[in-house]
């Protein structure tokens, strides 16, 4: 599959849509905790660095075939998202962005002190075993996974209780137990991205997994449009590719990325596509084809 | 036979004793009214049995077991539904997905199956959708199923809350201020959707404060004023009483 894409685009572009693919599996996780379930989680890259974290210690260390470390790094994530989804998650409000923000510092710490993570020095030497096809696999399954869940019973009981927690109870919906799951399948997501990372880079060190890239994940929800996959996916692609093309303004790129993302919070505050529904745009297809029907038969 | 029994319950906030030792029964399949000035604490009871608070003492028994101090969605499940007074639909999900959330308790997919779109998990979704579309049916609001909840005017708004809260096949069905901010028309459509959820075998206990909508539906009243229950009765017995006339009828001059 690699060898069939390098016929067409260099390998720097192949490694950006890696990245993509990644990131595509980390901000669909953190979509389904807040931008459909409204829970704003601002941690996302300490469950990610748990995941790559796991994942590489399991194969450096203990030599275990790779897709098992992939299994162990979602699974640890997301023990460490129930741990303290938990307490947070029984309250109403936005505690969990404190508790977020907090843990994944800790995490941090931790790793940048600990002797099997390589302290400071970070992990090198990682099996690379993540490739295109494997990554781009990955995010179809987990797409359609997403797709399915959100238009059936659980995921309407997660839409509603960001629209409203005590009438999402009132109509039967446990709020505690749904909001742990979201919390546990989105973190989960971050070690699986986290994961495929480690084994794609084949180097991590703690400052990969800082406040910063945590943001970046919420820009990228925020950007697409909370709750929906499509403006997820959208987000992350735009939000991927564009520090890439910025590149030709060197140290003003960060200012660049940012007006850009204040204008679109203007311009669109639902999000690229937030508030674009499939329905709306058949009618709206569908009306102007119409319209051009009639105008021509008038016409004629 | 009773459906609903309050005995004794008070709830306190701090230092306010907003109910204060109130006891009522409501009997099946009759349409009960709560009325009282703002503040008597008429939608603290209305919290008080959704299990949104918790008594500070008494008990709430429903269909035969004590439901005071379980959790909402478990006095959902049992089958109580109710509507707020300040509307508190899902305004960003489509009108039929409001009543399918409604649905929740009484359909059964889970995440996995969800997911992984079998075919029993299609089957029930098939089910769900068709009991509410008769549910949006029931309320009027069949050829709105795809617009968004928060686009509906304000009546539609309340009718669509009713319509999710029967959603959960409940037995008992809390209605807080269905008539609040409708016109004569919608008032009336009200009255008569009022009666057709009591013919489909579904208890009513309903705040309201206009007392044509009241005194037209209710089969029984109860009266409360500053946390405290001071009558109860018919219609006829509620509109003669000197002590409801007194604090929140009005004379008339």
């Amino acid at each position: 599959m690699e060898a069939f894409i390098l016929q067409y685009v260099d390998i720097y572009v192949l490694q950006i849509m890696v990245l993509i693919g990644i990131n595509i599996i980390m901000a669909l996780g953190l979509n389904l905790i807040t931008g459909v379930t409204g829970q704003l989680s601002m941690g996302h890259a300490g469950f990610m660095s748990i995941g790559a974290y796991t994942s590489a210690i399991l194969s450096l260390h203990y030599g275990m075939p790779f897709w098992f470390c992939l299994a162990a790094a979602g699974l640890m994530a997301a023990l460490a998202g129930v741990f303290i989804g938990i307490p947070t998650l029984r309250l109403e409000g936005d505690y969990l962005a404190m508790v977020t923000i907090g843990f994944a510092e800790i995490v941090r710490v931790v790793f940048l002190n600990l002797d099997i993570a390589g302290r400071g020095m970070g992990l090198s030497g990682i099996p690379a075993t993540t490739n295109f096809t494997l990554v781009w696999g990955l995010v179809i399954v987990i797409v359609l996974l997403n797709a399915g869940l959100l238009k059936s019973r659980p995921g309407r009981a997660l839409y509603s209780i960001r629209e409203d927690e005590i009438a999402a109870e009132a109509s039967g919906v446990n709020t505690t137990l749904y909001k742990v799951v979201a919390f546990a399948i989105g973190t989960f997501l971050a070690g699986i991205g986290g994961s495929l990372y480690a084994h794609y880079l084949t180097y991590i060190s703690p400052q990969d997994f800082d406040f910063m890239r945590s943001v970046e994940y919420l820009n990228m929800v925020v950007l697409g449009g909370m709750g929906s996959i499509p403006g997820t996916i959208l987000g992350t692609v735009i939000l991927t590719i564009l520090p890439e093309v910025l590149r030709f303004v060197q140290d003003y790129r960060l200012l660049f990325y940012g007006a850009l993302l204040v204008t679109l919070m203007i311009f669109r505050p639902n999000g690229l596509l937030g508030d674009v529904r499939w329905i709306d745009v058949k009618r709206t297809w569908a009306r102007i084809r119409g319209q051009s029907l009639a105008s021509s038969s008038s016409d004629s | 036979m009773a459906i609903l029994e309050i005995k004794n319950v008070s709830q306190e906030f701090g230092g306010l004793l907003a109910l204060d030792r109130v006891s009522m029964t409501v009997e099946k399949g009759e349409i009960f009214g709560l009325i009282g000035p703002n503040g008597a604490g008429k939608t603290t009871l209305f919290n008080l049995i959704t299990g949104i608070y918790r008594p500070s003492s008494g008990e709430v028994w429903f269909q035969g077991r004590s439901i005071g101090g379980l959790r909402p969605y478990r006095i959902a499940t049992v089958g109580i539904g109710r509507t707020f007074q300040n509307i508190r639909l899902f305004k960003k999900l489509s009108v039929l997905d409001n009543v399918r959330v409604g649905m929740h308790s009484v359909s059964r997919a889970g995440f996995v199956s969800a997911m992984l779109h079998t075919p029993w998990a299609v089957k029930r979704e098939k089910v769900t959708c068709e009991k509410s579309m008769a549910l949006l049916k029931l309320v009027g609001l069949e050829n709105k199923a795809i617009e968004l909840a928060g686009s509906l005017p304000y009546g539609e708004q309340r009718r669509l809350e009713i319509a999710r809260a029967m959603a959960l096949e409940p037995s008992l069905l809390l209605l807080d201020e269905p008539a609040a901010g409708m016109n004569a028309t919608e008032k009336e459509e009200l009255l008569v959707l009022i009666r057709r959820i009591r013919e489909m075998g579904v208890t009513v206990l309903l705040v309201e404060h206009d007392m044509n909508v009241v005194m037209n539906i209710c089969d029984r009243i109860a009266v409360l004023d500053y946390g405290r229950k001071i009558a109860e009765g018919t219609p006829e017995e509620i509109k003669n009483n000197p002590r409801v006339i007194e604090s929140y009828l009005g004379v008339e001059l």
